[in-house]
């Protein structure tokens, strides 16, 4: 059971997600632990041979859509995040803007665009492993990705859309 | 349509902004995006994209991994070393029952299992409870964090209120109870939408042993229960038994799966 060790190595790739994902670092870290939870919970169902990561993400995925409707039954919506939650450190002046732009724009997204979004464009999982991650058909994955990316650039576009800049 | 040397589509696209493309199809693609300001605008406008994300998130994956997280990856799977015998049990117990209707008669069956005696507790407290209009609980729902830490202390174990909005049970809230032998229990009470109730009542093992998932029926009542090392569940509703087996199954894997 050394494999299991192997989970260790692609925690930091999942808190990345995660942050990205739902934002704010505590609900994100408790989506992290949920996934290994459950990664290991059902540790005997996962075949060696096929590759870890996907795997973890696909659990990550299940963990996240099954919270959403557990909140959206219960009525208590998901607090949007604040973007200075959502960025870890702040990073070099000039490009700032730009980023909270985009985080904050991500927010706004879809899920189902988000987390194609993110998968490929942060996580680089190629469009097959996408496509077994959020187990749905490679068009989707690609309709997805194209929606997402194409409405990411009409919300940070400078003029486009109704969007109010942030004065600092 | 088109008298435009080279057609690519949206896919071929996003495969360059991925570098997904095989590199004749690439080669074929930058040309039509060269050709093209749209297309070199929308292309140049995604990279930005992924790199902005790096730049906001790879931090994240640069922090150290919180002692919490780690923990959970490396830590030995021990309810499994546990519950792998007891799950194959449980799947030939849920087959088999116990028939029922005396459990709960007046008088004391001899020589009762450990198991049945705690369920007959469970079925007794939700009999009691179940029928509260106005003081179901002691602690309401909506201090369920203040609710789970103070049955834990009192239970000497750490316990949880499983989440079953997906089958319908909202929590209402829970008690700690007076058990046998001044042992405290605690009962979770559920509701559905049109008031079916459903209790989990969790106590202490004390009497080291062990029960996979068993099924009672009593007066109306059906219950299935199980002991592990710590802790003894039972769960109670006035439902048939497949319909609580199905509850009963989501909460078992709640409590035991991690």
């Amino acid at each position: 059971m050394t494999e299991r060790a192997l989970i260790v190595e692609h925690i930091p790739s999942l808190r990345r997600y995660a942050r990205a994902l739902v934002g704010a670092r505590g609900e994100a870290d408790d989506l992290v632990q949920e996934c290994l939870e459950r990664a290991l919970s059902r540790w005997h169902l996962f075949s060696p041979d096929r590759p870890l990561r996907p795997w973890l993400f696909s659990i990550m995925h299940n963990q996240f859509i099954s919270g959403r409707r557990r909140e959206a039954r219960r009525g208590t919506g998901v607090p949007l995040p604040d973007d200075d939650m959502r960025l870890s450190v702040p990073a070099a002046q000039e490009s700032r803007a730009a980023m909270h732009e985009l985080a904050d724009a991500l927010g706004e997204l879809s899920v189902e665009q988000r987390e194609v979004v993110l998968l490929v464009g942060l996580e680089g999982l190629s469009y097959a492993d996408v496509a077994e991650v959020l187990d749905i058909p490679l068009g989707t994955v690609m309709s997805r990705l194209s929606r997402g990316r194409e409405r990411l650039r009409a919300l940070t576009q400078d003029g486009a859309g109704p969007r109010l800049r942030r004065v600092k | 349509m088109s008298d435009r040397p080279m057609r690519i589509d949206d896919g071929d696209l996003q495969a360059l902004v991925d570098d997904a493309l095989d590199p004749s199809r690439r080669d074929v693609v930058e040309a039509a995006v060269a050709a093209d300001d749209a297309l070199a605008a929308q292309l140049a406008a995604y990279r930005q994209q992924n790199a902005l994300l790096h730049q906001a998130f790879d931090p994240v994956a640069a922090e150290p991994v919180p002692a919490a997280l780690s923990r959970v990856a490396t830590r030995r799977p021990v309810w499994r070393r546990r519950w792998v015998p007891a799950a194959v049990a449980a799947t030939l117990a849920l087959a088999v029952g116990l028939g029922g209707g005396w459990l709960l008669g007046n008088h004391v069956v001899p020589k009762m299992r450990a198991g049945v005696q705690f369920a007959a507790d469970g079925i007794a407290a939700h009999k009691v409870y179940q029928v509260e209009v106005r003081h179901p609980v002691e602690v309401a729902a909506a201090e369920e964090k203040h609710l789970v830490a103070w049955l834990s202390k009192r239970l000497a174990n750490p316990v949880k209120a499983p989440h079953l909005g997906e089958l319908g049970y909202g929590l209402v809230g829970g008690r700690l109870l007076p058990a046998l032998a001044g042992d405290p229990a605690a009962q979770f009470m559920y509701e559905t939408g049109s008031g079916e109730r459903l209790t989990l009542y969790i106590r202490q093992n004390t009497t080291e042993q062990l029960a996979a998932f068993r099924f009672v029926e009593a007066g109306g009542l059906s219950a299935f229960y199980w002991l592990d090392e710590d802790l003894a569940y039972a769960i109670v509703a006035a439902l048939p038994r497949e319909s609580l087996m199905q509850v009963s199954r989501e909460i078992y894997r709640q409590l035991e799966d991690e």
